[in-house]
């Protein structure tokens, strides 16, 4: 069973994906979904650029804020967050300044 | 690099998953975790938020009630967050001042179309008059020739900046002459480090230009704590060390007759793309030069990278380096009348005989002699124009602070430089000569040997 999210990029971070910000993706499969699994995921088949600004390790880049249905990742548990269908994840860059 | 990341760092994350309170209210879920372990709801945080913007203008008292304030505004997340306290403020009646938004047009450097740049001008105005802020416009490139009007012939030079009054009106002052004059100077330049520092300077330059043209004693600007963390380190790395304390104070005094103020420095990026998200401010992502360079790194890129890492898992390093270089203090600005003629701030270059500056000056020296006389030949050829350009060069050079000395080094032709710094340099080479010649006889003779030799 597929599960359906949208994600967001901003602060710079759509730069990377051919400048859309908004994207509406199905996660394919059956097996369960964690930030951990998402990141690689999107790394492969969203990012057009330049990977290495976006993830570093197993994790995203320091000074991307990543945003979980409007909270803090910190408080959803980062990487281990379990994704549902319909959540809503935002990468904001706040490498660009300003 | 230091190998931050990969370091083993204690866990701090289960104190924070499933936390259900908002530290402050006990109340609401929080959404936002700040500082080192404080999560704030949604109502806390923009509190929090926009009273530390309040108190940062408050408890300075930099501001002087009506004044008329300049507000630099580049579209990016900082600024935009800025401009909405500002409206923020204004429509609860609370902002004692006036404000006016200015906007420096950078997009010459970049290669885009004019449409193109016209599109991202007009975003900005859109910005602007939405919150209800009068606009002025400029462009980089005007940085090139501001000639300071004389006293009485104000009239003739041309303007720096103009305003929008009607959202039809905008055509960028993009001025191409100016901007390829810029383009070939910044192409001179032999490293991105040194390049994005100059880009830098002019910017400020712009700023610094408009606000006098225009009569402004105050430029607001929208550093945050994180932007002000990695200029201090970047100053340091780059020479620039003794303006570190100018660079992050709330209130810079050092331009003399123009203050540059500094109300959310207290604010982390983080917090500030927090708010912006929470508040639907927006923002615009402009093309900006910096990214063509990705590929090769500069000091400020690494230095920004560095501290993002190190920010991830130790979140008091930003506010750390912050209140570091509140505590070092400056020289007394009255008592340093020479400022550079490039960035403005008081010359650093007046130390003893025993100092790093003497000491990297002589080896400088020694280095060009061992070049020289491999050289010999080829330099005889062009001998006239060389000695000519030396001579500018070295008087440019004593006209500049230690780190723009280091950002225009390798600049073969100091006359690419903006016309004002130009003047600058060689109005103050005149004013020692003539001072030199006035008290000549009552100099010793150099003869005498009373000149230690190096």
């Amino acid at each position: 069973m597929a599960v359906p999210i949208t994600l967001e990029f901003s602060g710079g971070a759509e730069l990377l994906f051919a400048n859309q910000k908004k994207h509406s993706i199905e996660l394919p499969g059956s097996q369960k979904w964690d930030v951990k699994s998402l990141l690689p995921w999107i790394r492969d088949n969203l990012l057009q650029e330049r990977p290495e600004l976006f993830m570093q390790g197993d994790t995203v880049r320091p000074g991307i804020l990543v945003l979980v249905n409007d909270a803090d990742w910190e408080l959803m548990g980062e990487l281990e967050y379990e994704i549902q269908p319909n959540d809503k994840i935002v990468f904001i860059s706040t490498l660009h300044g300003g | 690099m230091c190998s931050v990341q990969e370091e083993a760092i204690p866990q701090q994350l289960n104190q924070l998953t499933g936390k259900l309170q908002c530290v402050k209210c006990r109340r609401d879920v929080p959404v936002v975790v700040t500082r080192v372990n404080d999560a704030f709801c949604q109502d806390c945080f923009l509190v929090y938020a926009v009273h530390k913007f309040r108190s940062a203008i408050g408890k300075s008292k930099v501001i002087v009630p009506k004044e008329h304030v300049l507000v630099a505004y580049s579209g990016g997340p900082a600024s935009s967050a800025l401009l909405h306290f500002l409206q923020e403020g204004k429509k609860e009646g609370k902002l004692r001042f006036t404000v006016t938004v200015v906007h420096i047009d950078e997009l010459a450097l970049v290669s885009v179309s004019d449409k193109e740049r016209q599109e991202k001008v007009q975003e900005v105005v859109e910005i602007v008059q939405q919150r209800g802020f009068p606009l002025l416009l400029t462009s980089l490139e005007c940085a090139m020739d501001m000639v300071k009007p004389e006293a009485g012939e104000s009239s003739q030079a041309p303007e720096m900046c103009k305003e929008v009054t009607s959202e039809k009106e905008v055509d960028a002052l993009a001025n191409p002459d100016k901007g390829d004059k810029l383009k070939k100077l910044l192409d001179s330049l032999p490293s991105i480090s040194a390049k994005e520092e100059f880009i830098r300077v002019l910017r400020n330059q712009v700023l610094l230009g408009v606000a006098r043209e225009r009569g402004f004693t105050k430029v607001v600007v929208g550093d945050t704590a994180t932007a002000l963390s990695v200029r201090i380190m970047t100053d340091m790395a780059k020479g620039k060390g003794s303006q570190v304390s100018f660079d992050t104070t709330i209130g810079d005094k050092r331009y003399g007759d123009v203050m540059v103020v500094r109300p959310i420095r207290d604010l982390n990026m983080k917090e500030v793309e927090a708010y912006n998200r929470l508040q639907n401010v927006e923002s615009i992502s402009i093309p900006h030069i910096a990214d063509q360079w990705h590929k090769s790194n500069s000091i400020e890129q690494l230095t920004a990278h560095f501290i993002h890492g190190l920010q991830e898992n130790f979140p008091s390093t930003v506010p750390n380096i912050v209140r570091t270089s509140d505590k070092l203090g400056h020289q007394d600005i009255e008592s340093l009348p020479e400022k550079c003629s490039l960035c403005e701030s008081p010359l650093d270059t007046d130390v003893g005989e025993a100092s790093a500056l003497r000491a990297v000056e002589v080896c400088e020296r020694l280095l060009q002699k061992d070049g020289a006389s491999r050289s010999q030949s080829q330099a005889a050829q062009s001998s006239d124009c060389t000695q000519h350009d030396r001579v500018a060069a070295d008087n440019m050079k004593a006209s500049l602070c230690y780190g723009c000395r280091l950002t225009v080094k390798g600049l073969r032709d100091v006359s690419l430089l903006p016309t004002h710094v130009v003047q600058k340099s060689q109005s103050r080479c005149l004013s020692r000569d003539e001072m030199r010649a006035q008290i000549s006889e009552f100099l010793l003779d150099d003869e005498n040997g009373d000149t230690p030799n190096s």
